[in-house]
């Protein structure tokens, strides 16, 4: 336990090094809010008030793309750049776990996004009621986050022997923001609900928006927490797989 | 060159193709069975929004992309002018995000049957023309600004919905609030749409053109003012190398 809890506040202070405090205030934060007031004032235009409100509910979940989804690939990034992998595999903890414990700034950095979105973009666009509304809701939000960090651990455990860690974690974001349910009401198109049905944030925001509207939620909250349960598998297999190649090579798509 | 970077670069992939495609999904998915005229416009809207994403990550990152590579200093002391050289840079940087920007949009608007015109094509080119030589100078003028800051990915982050909200490209200007408009009338992109959208709808509208073509020199002397402060900033300190 000892051991894990070193592990989680060297996984902060490696966040503080690439994203000092004031950086995270002055770019994440506004960052997260602007693109929320962009898509639900958008939506607003193109849909009437009713979008608005759709998309804004679907934006909050958007918003932890941008920590999950994107600024997680450099947990095992920095490792390939610093070379430390073999470090990190050869390890008394696991190799997966230390990754994870590392990431785990990315998730709790999103949901503190999605409360300054909130309490920022729900005033700004009339939807300040709605926003009072969905605090009660802040614990579904969070669990968007885990599973969307998830699925940002998988891509850029794949990715890292590709090069491909740009592409990945912004194709995850957008796939996001096309399939998660966030924007696009289900049913509107239909090849983009069914690749959703393995998105994160797609259960979730669905779990929420049902909650709102007084019907049966845990079906589409438990659905989420499966989504992120086989992504975290997909994560745990790629850096076993990594891992024991190195073993038996002496090399791995971390070097 | 540059061109030939980008093509290996995962940016352009992102930035070329799966951005302005997801958002010409997402932005017509949210819109029912829209008109030619609406159609229009939201191509339009959505060209330059991401042809604005596309100036930050591309052509904003010349120069910081330069000081990485070790290669600042040799551009800024060579035989060839460096405005020339990171101009040039700047400019087939935004040229090749243009060039997948309008492929991927044109295919996926006509994927999704849009109808969207193209009334006066030859002013379309005119157009298109004179805001990727507005971008261009724009992406100069970031690529400076970027080098002053050892965080300029989060920077540029920050700085892309600003202008999605500000630009008048999507978002109509009209529903800003006042103080906010004069804000989007500095910005070339809202007055490139105005032409764009007059044009491609079959209408020649003089005035944003005049006002794109003003700003675009306003950009183009800012960014040649910021970059040679820049350099001799860095030079003086003699952290050429390391600006």
């Amino acid at each position: 336990m000892f051991r894990l809890v070193k592990v989680a506040r060297f996984g902060w202070a490696e966040f503080a090094a690439q994203n000092p405090w004031p950086v995270v205030g002055a770019t994440m934060l506004p960052r997260a809010a602007l693109q929320s007031l962009f898509f639900t004032m958008l939506a607003t235009v193109l849909g009437g008030a009713p979008a608005g409100e759709f998309v804004f509910v679907g934006s909050l979940a958007a918003a932890l793309a941008l920590t999950g989804a994107v600024g997680i690939v450099d947990v095992p990034m920095l490792d390939k750049w610093s070379g430390t992998f073999h470090k990190v595999r050869s390890a008394v903890v696991s190799p997966f776990v230390i990754l994870a414990l590392r990431a785990l700034p990315y998730p709790i950095v999103g949901v503190g996004s999605v409360l300054v979105t909130l309490a920022v973009v729900g005033p700004a666009t009339g939807h300040g009621w709605l926003a009072l509304r969905l605090l009660p809701w802040m614990g579904v939000y969070a669990v968007m986050a885990f599973t969307t960090s998830a699925a940002g651990l998988a891509a850029a455990a794949l990715a890292v022997g590709r090069r491909a860690d740009v592409v990945v974690g912004n194709l995850l974001s957008y796939l996001i923001l096309l399939a998660g349910g966030v924007f696009l009401p289900p049913g509107r198109l239909g090849w983009v609900d069914a690749i959703g049905v393995v998105v994160p944030v797609r259960h979730g925001v669905a779990a929420i928006r049902a909650g709102l509207q007084g019907r049966a939620w845990l079906p589409e909250l438990a659905a989420e927490v499966a989504v992120g349960a086989g992504w975290a598998v997909i994560a745990w297999l790629v850096v076993t797989v990594q891992v024991r190649r190195a073993r038996a090579s002496g090399h791995d798509d971390f070097a | 060159m540059q061109i030939q970077e980008m093509r290996a670069s995962q940016a352009a992939l992102v930035i070329g193709v799966i951005q302005p495609a997801v958002l010409i999904v997402v932005t017509f998915g949210l819109h029912d069975r829209p008109d030619p005229e609406v159609a229009t416009r939201l191509a339009a809207g959505v060209t330059l929004t991401v042809l604005w994403a596309s100036t930050i990550w591309t052509a904003g990152g010349i120069l910081r992309r330069e000081v990485f590579q070790g290669t600042l200093a040799a551009n800024v002391t060579g035989a060839r002018s460096p405005y020339l050289v990171v101009l040039g840079k700047t400019a087939g940087a935004t040229v090749a995000s243009a060039g997948s920007i309008l492929a991927t949009t044109a295919v996926t608007v006509t994927a999704l049957g849009m109808p969207v015109r193209l009334g006066r094509p030859a002013w379309l080119v005119v157009c298109l023309l004179v805001t990727l030589a507005s971008t261009s100078a724009l992406g100069l003028l970031l690529s400076c600004l970027f080098l002053l800051t050892r965080h300029a990915h989060q920077l540029s982050s920050a700085l892309m919905y600003p202008v999605f909200i500000l630009g008048g490209m999507l978002v109509p200007t009209d529903i800003l609030p006042q103080p906010a408009r004069w804000v989007s009338a500095l910005i070339t992109l809202r007055w490139a749409n105005e032409f764009l959208v007059a044009a491609a709808s079959g209408r020649v509208e003089v005035a944003p053109g005049l006002v794109l073509l003003a700003l675009t020199g306003c950009y183009a002397v800012a960014a040649v003012v910021v970059f040679g402060h820049v350099v001799n900033r860095a030079r003086r300190d003699g952290v050429l190398d390391l600006a």
